[in-house]
């Protein structure tokens, strides 16, 4: 019996490491996907970079339209190639409607109904903030599209000393024991057959929401829609710790 | 103060070159920069060999060195020359697209002098090859003559 309960543990064990030993092959191979796409992009965006720059030394022999033009491939390029957070004062409201009349298809804004409180003014990066909630909102509308009434909530609290923002749909849900895969890398709840996507959208979310020292959640139910949160510390707690 | 030797710049995507180049350009200076696209004519050029066997033999002021590049990479060109007795102390500059860190590991192990990964935004990247012009061409003193 003794003997018995030891193989079983032995058995456990290596069974432990096996699978330990497996995760953090995949975590590697995945850190390494990851450079290699950062990597093969950053050459190519350089190269945009450098020659529309190029471009604007010659710029005043253009017309209005086509100065327009160079300035938005300057402007989102440089977008795409940062890193470093740059942390400035935004308004959280603009930045929301904007994003909202950037994603929105003309067939979706009759549809869709929108319910936006007032938001307040956040210190974040808004290049990265803007990525939030392109993330979120497009996520709300996408998942919400097969309602014949699909609403979508956008509000914010102030609480603990942290402003939580949270954007809240009727779509189709998803069911809470699988809330702790929601926000992983490639991880899906859907088939693509029914809500396209790959998948990191929401670990980027995370990303950006940990770098500027908030958290995020969800909370849905299968069917009945769902809602995400993100906190940011907010500027009285900040200076606080200064 | 420099003796105005070459700029050996090491890079086989032509944009890059290109950028590069006009950068070397707009900070003025009189060093001539000559350009090879691959390891392989690197080294051709370091040991004067081949297309480079009649070149006039002073060992460049600094090398710019790409590391990903087809036939003989960086990392292979940088281990040469510090193998070689002729070349061993020319001063070495990685300047790569690549952060990774096995590459940074290798090319301090080999004894790189400076290793700079291009800034993707324009301007970033004009400064970068501006200061590494100035300070290598001009600033720095070069290995006495063997």
């Amino acid at each position: 019996m003794q003997e018995e309960l030891e193989d079983y543990r032995e058995g456990l064990e290596r069974l432990v490491r096996e699978r330990t030993a497996q995760l953090e092959e995949a975590n590697r191979e995945l850190e390494a996907f990851s450079y290699s796409v950062s990597h093969d992009l950053r050459a190519p965006l350089r190269h945009i970079n450098g020659f529309v720059s190029l471009l604007q030394r010659h710029s005043s022999g253009f017309d209005k339209e086509s100065q327009r033009y160079v300035e938005i491939i300057s402007s989102s390029t440089s977008r795409m190639g940062r890193t470093e957070l740059m942390k400035k004062r935004i308004d959280v409201d603009l930045l929301v409607k904007r994003v909202i009349a950037e994603i929105s298809e003309p067939e979706d804004s009759s549809k869709i109904a929108w319910n936006l409180e007032r938001l307040p003014e956040v210190e974040a990066d808004s290049g990265m903030l803007r990525l939030v909630f392109v993330n979120l909102i497009s996520n709300a509308m996408k998942y919400s599209r097969k309602r014949p009434d699909p609403e979508i909530w956008i509000a914010h609290e102030r609480k603990d000393g942290e402003d939580v923002f949270s954007v809240k749909d009727n779509g189709v849900g998803f069911d809470m024991s699988y809330k702790g895969r929601l926000f992983g890398v490639f991880q899906r709840l859907h088939r693509q057959d029914e809500f396209e996507g790959v998948g990191i959208g929401l670990a980027n979310v995370r990303r950006i929401i940990m770098r500027h020292g908030g958290k995020v959640w969800a909370e849905g139910e299968a069917g009945k829609g769902a809602t995400f949160y993100f906190s940011l510390p907010s500027q009285e707690s900040e200076r606080k710790h200064e | 103060m420099n003796r105005l030797g070459k700029i050996l710049l090491v890079e086989d995507d032509h944009r890059d070159v290109e950028l590069t180049m006009l950068a070397l350009r707009e900070c003025r200076l009189v060093n001539e920069v000559v350009e090879v696209n691959d390891g392989s004519d690197a080294l051709d050029f370091l040991f004067c060999r081949g297309a480079f066997e009649d070149r006039d033999p002073e060992n460049p002021a600094v090398v710019l060195l790409d590391l990903k590049m087809p036939k003989v990479g960086g990392l292979q060109v940088l281990k040469e020359i510090r193998e070689s007795q002729d070349l061993k102390r020319i001063p070495i500059v990685i300047l790569t697209s690549s952060r990774q860190e096995t590459d940074l590991i290798r090319s301090y192990d080999l004894g790189v002098n400076a290793y700079v990964v291009k800034p993707v935004e324009f301007g970033e990247f004009m400064e970068a090859v501006k200061q590494l012009g100035i300070f290598w061409a001009i600033i720095n003193e070069p290995p006495p003559r063997g």
